[in-house]
């Protein structure tokens, strides 16, 4: 990082420095990686399943352990995960239905203290602006009612919702991961992937009014250069807000804004380079693990222990004798392959590929 | 009609006429947007397979209930899209246009899922139309100046798929 005393065009932010016209000490303790550099850092961005060291292959699929059939334990497991999904999902229906949202007003506020926490770490590379949720340059905006327009629009988007939800569930949660590690599973393999399509289909299926529901509900997403947040605010019967929830609210948007703030000053000769890649290969690791790598700087990097931040943060929620608990940053677990290249390259080589567009320095030949 | 080609042309996409559409005239800039209300945001990014670059703002008008995208390049306006776009009448309209050059799978608009052959694109027209499963509404509208699918593809289009926080 820069002690950021060099401020890209701060009349033009968003505007990245043109590859190569970046200050110099803004290069400071980078180096072009080597052959093996290279080698290493390239293994490290991919989240490629890797051949076992000891034999160089992969591993061996066994339908059956302990008597347990995988199809049976991977069904379960996922219908698991779908109840208790809606555990969370079910109650914003109906705080959403009593149209109760946060206001906008007050999420763009804790857009500007985001934006801060990014720049007083990265700003020497790179500024933009506060992501607004309101006027002519709202990039901020509602998923739930986005999700609604857009399944009014076309029916079958629900059936992709549905899909998706289950397949997200089959490709990344914890609990399939570890049945898939004991089965020696790879879900794109032959065998493997038919057992998995056909699960896929059936509780897509059986319960798309449940997935499209937890689909709507989920807190975050990100689309044609738009953030998708929600809004939804639970109430008690009188139509009040616990405070405590507020707060927590208005801490996680902090965090997600951060997030996106930093996709928006990303160098577009990284976005160029990763886009190259599979996303396999790195180029999801380096879209979003990175992303999210910078963030975790960047929240780390803030004290939030200061009043003045969490009066600004928590906004109307705050209330000064509490310290509200504040809630754990969740990042992409391919943050780990980033930061498992940084320590290859280091930092201030990774800071120069994403916000200064020198993507030699991550390895491009 | 005025004299100017680019204002006729925004005037034209500000009225839903998109059976005669002939693409968005090359070189015009921010000046012929001036019915808009623009943002003065401007973000950079890149566009088409070739991860051209450019950079995108907002923009206002009545005539369509979400925000409009203007991405440039070289302070010209290389292309304008528009989600939900609420078009009159799709059926009448694609069979005004005719088939289209190409049918691209696009992605839906809210997950990381591919719609086969969802985007119809009229390239030399300067108009691409991202289709609902039933081809009854449009989902997405997006308009440039008339080009090849080649360049369409390479150069203007916006592929980026949907992504979700983690949580």
């Amino acid at each position: 990082m820069s002690e950021g005393h060099h401020v890209p065009d701060e009349a033009h932010p968003g505007t990245p420095f043109a590859v190569g016209a970046a200050p110099a000490e803004l290069l400071a303790g980078t180096h072009v990686p080597n052959a093996d550099e290279r080698t290493a850092v390239n293994a490290a961005l991919s989240t490629e399943v890797k051949l076992d060291p000891v034999t160089g292959a992969l591993p061996t699929f066994k339908r059956k352990v302990k008597g347990e059939d995988y199809g049976d334990r991977i069904e379960a497991a996922v219908n698991k995960v779908v109840d208790s999904q809606l555990k969370w999902a079910k109650p914003m229906e109906t705080d959403r239905a009593a149209g109760h949202v946060y206001d906008w007003g007050d999420i763009e506020k804790v857009g500007v203290q985001s934006k801060a926490a990014a720049d007083a770490s990265f700003g020497a590379y790179a500024t933009g602006k506060p992501l607004k949720a309101t006027g002519v340059d709202a990039k901020i905006k509602d998923a739930w009612e986005f999700k609604e327009k857009a399944i009014a629009a076309d029916p079958a988007e629900a059936d992709d919702n549905a899909t998706w939800r289950v397949t997200k569930i089959l490709d990344g949660h914890s609990a399939i991961t570890a049945i898939d590690t004991e089965h020696g599973a790879i879900q794109s393999r032959a065998e493997e992937k038919a057992i998995v399509d056909a699960i896929r289909t059936k509780i897509a299926t059986a319960r798309k009014a449940e997935l499209v529901l937890i689909h709507k509900a989920w807190p975050a997403f990100a689309s044609g250069n738009n953030v998708f947040i929600q809004r939804v605010q639970h109430t008690d019967a009188k139509g009040v807000v616990d405070k405590s929830e507020g707060r927590t609210y208005m801490w996680q948007q902090f965090q997600t804004i951060i997030h996106e703030y930093i996709h928006t000053i990303e160098h577009p000769e990284h976005v160029k380079y990763r886009s190259t890649l599979g996303a396999q290969k790195g180029g999801f690791t380096l879209r979003e693990g990175t992303t999210d790598y910078f963030t975790k700087i960047a929240y780390n990097n803030t004290d939030r222990t200061n009043a003045t931040l969490r009066k600004n943060v928590e906004g109307p929620f705050h209330e000064p004798a509490v310290v509200q608990p504040i809630p754990a940053l969740h990042t992409y677990r391919e943050s780990a392959n980033a930061e498992r290249a940084a320590g290859i390259v280091g930092l201030p080589n990774m800071c120069g590929a994403f916000f200064l567009g020198r993507v030699d320095l991550i390895g491009k030949t | 009609m005025s004299t100017d080609p680019c204002r006729d042309a925004v005037n034209q996409f500000l009225a839903k006429d998109f059976s005669t559409w002939r693409g968005l005239p090359a070189h015009c800039t921010l000046a012929a947007l001036a019915r808009l209300e623009l943002g003065s945001d401007e973000t950079a990014t890149v566009l088409g397979e070739g991860k051209a670059p450019a950079a995108y703002r907002r923009a206002r008008t009545t005539a369509y209930t979400e925000l409009l995208t203007l991405w440039l390049r070289d302070s010209a306006v290389v292309r304008i899209s528009a989600e939900l776009p609420a078009l009159p009448d799709v059926p009448a309209l694609l069979h005004a246009l005719g088939p289209p050059d190409a049918k691209l799978d696009a992605w839906r608009a809210t997950v990381p899922v591919r719609s086969p052959e969802s985007e119809w694109v009229w390239a030399a027209r300067g108009l691409a139309l991202v289709l609902s499963t039933d081809h009854s509404k449009v989902m997405q509208l997006i308009v440039y100046s008339p080009t090849t699918v080649d360049t369409y593809r390479g150069q203007i289009r916006f592929d980026e798929a949907p992504r979700e926080q983690p949580m």
